[in-house]
């Protein structure tokens, strides 16, 4: 046998060893897919004992939460969604962090366009405060405004989250667009203002379709931080129902019904439903947007 | 609103020509400049600035609820703070965790990422995404999963008693030290994957030659990690370093929701304290926001420190 296998020509001879390569090259995929499993599966099983749990009836969850249910059904969801105000804290959390992604896209796509394409002192300045800024403790924003919120009849209104939140996340979505904004040759826009374009024109009708996929990074980051935020929405959002989001409601409801463990499993289920599909939807972006950003940055 | 001049202006305009002499082409460029700086500018004034000077007023002032008036030594407030054991313990606390999570977390993400940056791995969406998903997710939702998995008759107990590695279930969330193991467990739980993504980003920007000449020197993935990864990503671990030590230092969701700071207030972080301070029962805004600028200064001077050290390095 091993007489033949030597004396095959060298053509066979390549094969096996380009066969050869390509099963060590399958088999190191795989290893590599067995240990992202396993910590995928460490790091995603809070979640998925909460989904999976969530669809079994209150009674059998006291028991105990387990992976392998032998009851399913869909009693926790239907009460959720009847009996409590999950759909108020769900809409409330949606438009909050809608309109707080509206604004950070316009603010801090507008100074991410300055600073990259406006080189001036002033400007090299005022980017090394907003970075000073991005390490500013929110804590202390929170007091001061407090009094302020009040006197203008703020508090229990979603104003302040909002605004507060758009801070939170300007400095590093400037960032964000700044670098992508410098990806972007500024001869394309030099073009438009020679045809006759202002330079607003030009940031609107020619950068920022460019920037799209940075757009979308800056979105998605401005959404989860303002989707899931807790400590400025129970200072400014907590004492009115009608105005809770989701991370406060939730913790109202656990206070409240210390007993009703499917409901509050199904609730967290459903809240973690939207940044889920958002993520998966954008996450190339986000990479790229974030390579452009703060790399650079 | 500094004044934008109209393209459509032609060289026998007067009131045009007047401007282009006042403002030279190049500073006409940089009021456009300005101008598009202007919305996050105010934001930033009236959001950053106004309270920090407004808080800085504040903490020189002593009394309850809205009735303050200036202290006595007018830096009572700071100096309350020294002789403060419940501060000084949330001190403890905070840089206890700090000095844990924040290495172990960033070694995480840095070698997750190395994992995924992977060029034979497929599906690297879904990977993607499911390391990332504990960010995404709301922290009281997370907590309360936590909460039960450490539970005395919680999954963690009956996985270990399983194992007859302990004898009796521990009470997770009522002793100090567990109960600040499991703080320190959610937190890598929750920031790893969001660590990451900054370094697959910065990974996707390397050259892929260096690692082939890596390769070809015959350097071993490991080797490959450190000598040829790790140095190209130094300004990346420099930034989420700072970041890391910012957010917890600031560190106020995981104290106030998995332990309610307790038992005795010994798993309390410095925000949660300020937060008890400011919002709780008898409101002192004045000793809160004097333990707000503490929070302030160490944040600043921890992130000078860093960059600093990340510098020399080069």
């Amino acid at each position: 046998m091993s007489t033949t296998t030597s004396t095959t020509s060298p053509a066979t001879r390549r094969i096996a060893r380009s066969n050869r390569q390509a099963f060590k090259k399958r088999a190191k995929a795989w290893t590599l897919s067995i240990i992202l499993l396993v910590a995928m599966l460490i790091t995603n099983m809070p979640l998925i004992l909460t989904a999976i749990n969530s669809l079994r009836p209150t009674i059998d969850i006291l028991k105990g939460s387990t992976l392998f249910p032998k009851r399913l059904s869909l009693d926790n969801y239907v009460n959720v969604l009847q009996n409590t105000d999950f759909p108020t804290w769900f809409r409330n959390s949606i438009m909050i962090a809608l309109i707080t992604t509206g604004f950070t896209l316009i603010c801090s796509g507008c100074a991410g366009y300055s600073l990259s394409r406006y080189k001036t002192k002033v400007n090299a300045v005022w980017s090394s405060i907003l970075m000073a800024f991005q390490l500013f403790p929110i804590v202390l924003s929170v007091i001061a405004l407090f009094v302020l919120f009040r006197i203008f009849g703020w508090l229990n209104t979603p104003m302040p989250a909002v605004i507060l939140y758009v801070v939170m996340g300007l400095p590093f979505c400037t960032w964000m667009f700044k670098g992508f904004f410098d990806s972007i040759p500024r001869e394309l826009e030099e073009a438009a203002r020679v045809d006759g374009c202002t330079s607003f024109t030009a940031m609107y009708r020619i950068v920022l379709p460019l920037a799209g996929p940075g757009a979308a990074a800056v979105a998605i980051y401005a959404f989860l931080l303002a989707y899931n935020e807790y400590m400025v929405a129970s200072a400014f959002l907590s004492q009115k129902q009608s105005v809770r989001t989701i991370p406060i409601g939730l913790r109202f409801f656990i206070q409240q019904y210390t007993t009703e463990w499917g409901q509050m499993l199904a609730v967290s289920t459903l809240a973690a439903l939207p940044p889920l599909i958002l993520f998966l939807l954008v996450q190339k972006w986000m990479i790229q947007g974030m390579a452009a950003g703060a790399v650079k940055g | 609103m500094p004044r934008t001049i109209p393209r459509s202006t032609t060289a026998l305009d007067t009131e045009s020509d007047k401007q282009k002499r006042r403002f030279g082409i190049e500073s006409r460029r940089s009021l456009t400049g300005w101008t598009f700086l202007l919305p996050a500018s105010l934001l930033i004034l009236w959001m950053n600035f106004y309270p920090m000077i407004q808080a800085f007023i504040l903490s020189l002032k002593t009394g309850k609820g809205t009735r303050l008036n200036f202290a006595d030594p007018l830096w009572y407030n700071y100096e309350r703070l020294f002789h403060d054991d419940v501060f000084l313990l949330t001190l403890k606390n905070t840089f206890i965790y700090l000095v844990i999570q924040v290495p172990i977390m960033l070694v995480l993400a840095l070698i997750l990422a190395t994992l995924l940056n992977d060029p034979n791995l497929k599906f690297k969406a879904f990977w993607r995404t499911a390391i990332f998903l504990p960010c995404a997710v709301s922290l009281v939702s997370y907590s309360l999963v936590f909460r039960t998995m450490f539970s005395n008759d919680g999954i963690v107990n009956d996985a270990l008693l399983g194992m007859h590695l302990i004898g009796s279930p521990i009470n997770w969330l009522a002793q100090t030290g567990t109960a600040r193991f499991v703080i320190i467990l959610g937190l890598v739980w929750r920031w790893t994957g969001y660590n990451m993504v900054f370094y697959l980003a910065a990974l996707q920007n390397l050259d892929y030659a260096t690692f082939e000449a890596a390769r070809i020197d015959g350097a071993g993935p490991i080797k490959t990690f450190f000598y040829v990864t790790v140095p190209q990503l130094k300004p990346m671990i420099l930034l989420t370093a700072i970041m890391s030590t910012n957010g917890t230092l600031q560190l106020f969701d995981e104290s106030w929701n998995l332990t309610q700071g307790g038992p005795a207030n010994t798993s309390m972080t410095m925000s949660h304290y300020l937060y008890n301070l400011s919002f709780r029962n008898n409101p002192n805004f004045g000793y809160g926001s004097a333990l707000s600028y503490a929070i302030l200064i160490m944040v600043a001077i921890l992130a000078f420190i860093q960059m600093k050290v990340g510098d020399k390095r080069d």
